[in-house]
């Protein structure tokens, strides 16, 4: 999912780094103390989650869990996921500092989606328990389709070499997307039986 | 007479599948050529690097019989492993002072707590003013 270092053009990586840049400042200018723990928590998360490797075929692909981050977090998971992205980049080559904004940008924006869904799904429904299932599926299943179709969009801008490669990235991703999708399921399943709180 | 001629002609077909491995420093690295007896070189062959009986570097050889790996010890065992019982052990040692990168994620991922906690600590320090 990480766009490396030195594949894309200036025109993409200035403004990416500058509304990136923009967001996290407003974020931490209203960061409420109180979060900061819950923040911190989901951001190790994220880091670990990168390095869950699942075997498809001839390749590997890695969980992000940025759903079940912006789920609990809501705008807030750009924080927890702007430092797991920056400590990515510094200890394990993946991205790029340069590249840190269009990264962020990338993955972390859609995961607000999360938030919505779980909302909505504590909505009254005729089919309940279905429609709840259908939500926390797309807790998990939404932010990654997104990301990965910005990950297309930004290929495609950045050269009409890339073009392959942009279907085969939004191809890899997907079975990724149903298992993090299922992920999501279970674990907001299992949080809203023991502690529906921390939705909240 | 005929036994002698037939002992060596068994000699010369046994030569013919014998593995043939060499070993030289180049640098950091260590460049490992076999070939089979005729020239024939051994093409995507295991190579191990043996140290105290454990594989501490595995890779296959390319087109030519070649593999390059770096060096990990001042003295190993290369195992080239030709298929259909054809192997070759052979000693390499080296004066050259080895230098192993710090490749453990283990500890870089801990590090990485380490410094989530520090920097979301931080801004708790900050916030809380």
């Amino acid at each position: 999912m990480h766009i490396s270092e030195g594949v894309l053009k200036p025109e993409i990586i200035i403004p990416a780094a500058v509304v990136a840049g923009v967001w996290v400042a407003y974020l931490l200018y209203r960061l409420n103390f109180k979060d900061i723990p819950k923040i911190a928590c989901m951001s190790a998360i994220f880091f670990i989650a990168s390095f869950i490797h699942i075997p498809l075929g001839p390749t590997s692909i890695h969980l992000i869990l940025g759903g079940l981050v912006g789920a609990f977090l809501g705008v807030n998971a750009i924080l927890a996921i702007c430092v797991g992205l920056l400590l990515q980049a510094l200890f394990f080559g993946y991205g790029g500092i340069s590249v840190l904004g269009v990264n962020l940008l990338m993955i972390a924006v859609p995961t607000i989606f999360a938030r919505y869904f779980v909302k909505i799904s504590f909505k009254e429904r005729k089919y309940q328990k279905i429609y709840q299932y259908i939500c926390w599926f797309l807790v998990g299943f939404i932010p990654l389709l997104c990301s990965s179709l910005i990950l297309s969009g930004v290929l495609v801008l950045n050269g009409k070499e890339f073009l392959a490669i942009s279907g085969l990235a939004l191809a890899a991703n997907f079975p990724l997307m149903i298992i993090e999708g299922i992920i999501s399921l279970f674990a907001i399943s299992f949080i809203n039986r023991v502690n529906k709180e921390l939705l909240n | 007479m005929i036994r002698l001629i037939l002992i060596l002609l068994c000699g010369v077909s046994l030569q013919a599948h014998s593995l043939k491995v060499f070993a030289s420093q180049d640098g950091d690295f260590v460049v490992i050529k076999s070939y089979f007896y005729g020239n024939s070189p051994c093409r995507n062959c295991n190579v191990d690097i043996i140290k105290d009986d454990k594989i501490i570097q595995n890779a296959k050889t390319d087109e030519n019989g070649v593999a390059r790996l770096k060096l990990m010890a001042n003295e190993f065992d290369i195992l080239v492993d030709g298929s259909l019982a054809h192997e070759k052990r052979i000693s390499f040692s080296t004066d050259t002072k080895i230098t192993i990168e710090d490749d453990n994620q283990i500890s870089k991922i801990i590090y990485s707590l380490i410094a989530i906690i520090l920097i979301f600590g931080i801004l708790y320090l900050i916030k809380r003013k």
